[in-house]
């Protein structure tokens, strides 16, 4: 891919990728999910998923699965509120370029 | 590299972090790594690069640092990760975003301006580099104040290191000298029986205290060598990472 996924997108598109999960989802899942669409490193996500869950985007809590605990990541009403806002400003986004990709300069 | 080596490497970069950071971070990759299954194990650490560099893009989120990419053998690592980690706090980035979508609806000018203002905040005002540069000129000018200074560290360091050291081989001694008493007695126990019974007990007696003694001090060098080591390591990087908050 040629575009640049900035920081404010990919904050966006791990807050959809949790918030498809009603009970909630974990990092390995997450960075497949996120790695289907974007080529991000594997690296790149626990730093985001940290601060999402410091900003109090994100939840977490540590469930058993196959006889250890693992950490599970669910987004808060405050997450949800800021995907909701990272997706109406994506819908804008889109139709501005849209516009001069398809219909020329606009006034 | 395996995934303990990975893990044990990680946990050790991260030890300068807080307690709670480093567990979190630890907790995370244990669990994407008994995730992804014993057979991608090699697929995952390839991925993830090396330990180094993951530790590195932890601390440059948490201390809010610059991650430098060109230390990595990922060149596009920064275009993936967005420039995050020298964006400051997130109130701002939240702020930044809301202003991107009013510049969006106002004039191109404007939104410009804002891509323009966005770059010169993201300027770092001090580099490792330059901190480098700085120790170096300071250990040059203070030449032979920093050469004493450094000696009688190595000296201290020297001391303490041979000081435990002694301490094992004097255990070891005791125990060997017990050892010795030992078998003379049984020697001499064809000889002189009552004697010969004396001298095996008291041998028996010096090899266990010297048996227990050079357990002991092994232990305590096991406890105290790395200790050393990581304290000595963390006063040199201390200038660098600055003091966790």
């Amino acid at each position: 891919m040629v575009f640049n996924t900035g920081a404010a997108l990919l904050d966006a598109i791990v807050l959809a990728v949790v918030s498809h999960e009603d009970e909630g989802t974990y990092g390995y899942k997450i960075t497949q999910d996120v790695r289907r669409v974007i080529d991000v490193s594997e690296s790149t996500l626990y730093p985001v998923l940290r601060r999402l869950q410091k900003d109090e985007c994100l939840e977490v809590y540590d469930r058993q699965f196959d006889g250890r605990n693992r950490r599970y990541y669910k987004v808060t009403s405050r997450g949800m509120a800021q995907l909701g806002l990272y997706k109406s400003e994506w819908k804008t986004y889109i139709q501005k370029i849209n516009e001069i990709f398809e219909g020329g300069v606009t006034a | 590299m395996n995934r303990m080596e990975f893990m044990a490497e990680l946990e050790r970069l991260l030890a300068d972090m807080p307690e709670d950071e480093r567990q979190a971070a630890v907790q995370y990759y244990a669990d994407y790594f008994a995730d992804a299954g014993e057979e991608n194990e090699q697929d995952v650490i390839r991925e993830l690069g090396s330990p180094e560099k993951v530790a590195e893009s932890i601390k440059a989120d948490y201390y809010g640092t610059e991650f430098n990419e060109a230390n990595y053998e990922h060149k596009d690592y920064m275009e993936k990760y967005g420039q995050r980690s020298s964006g400051g706090t997130d109130s701002s980035r939240a702020d930044s975003a809301a202003g991107t979508g009013q510049s969006g609806t106002g004039s191109k000018n404007s939104a410009g301006e804002n891509v323009a203002g966005d770059a010169e905040k993201r300027k770092p005002w001090t580099s490792n580099t330059l901190k480098i540069i700085l120790v170096i000129v300071i250990a040059v000018m203070l030449w032979p104040a920093s050469l004493g200074i450094a000696l009688a560290v190595l000296g201290i360091a020297a001391a303490l290191i041979f000081f435990f050291a002694g301490l094992v081989i004097a255990a070891a001694a005791v125990m060997i000298a017990g050892g010795v008493t030992v078998i003379v007695g049984i020697v001499a126990a064809f000889a002189v029986p009552p004697v010969a019974l004396v001298t095996a007990g008291i041998g028996l007696v010096l090899f266990v205290i010297g048996l227990i003694a050079t357990v002991g001090t092994v232990k305590l060098c096991i406890i105290v060598y790395p200790a050393m080591l990581r304290g000595f390591v963390n006063l040199c990087r201390r200038p660098f990472y600055g003091k966790a908050v």
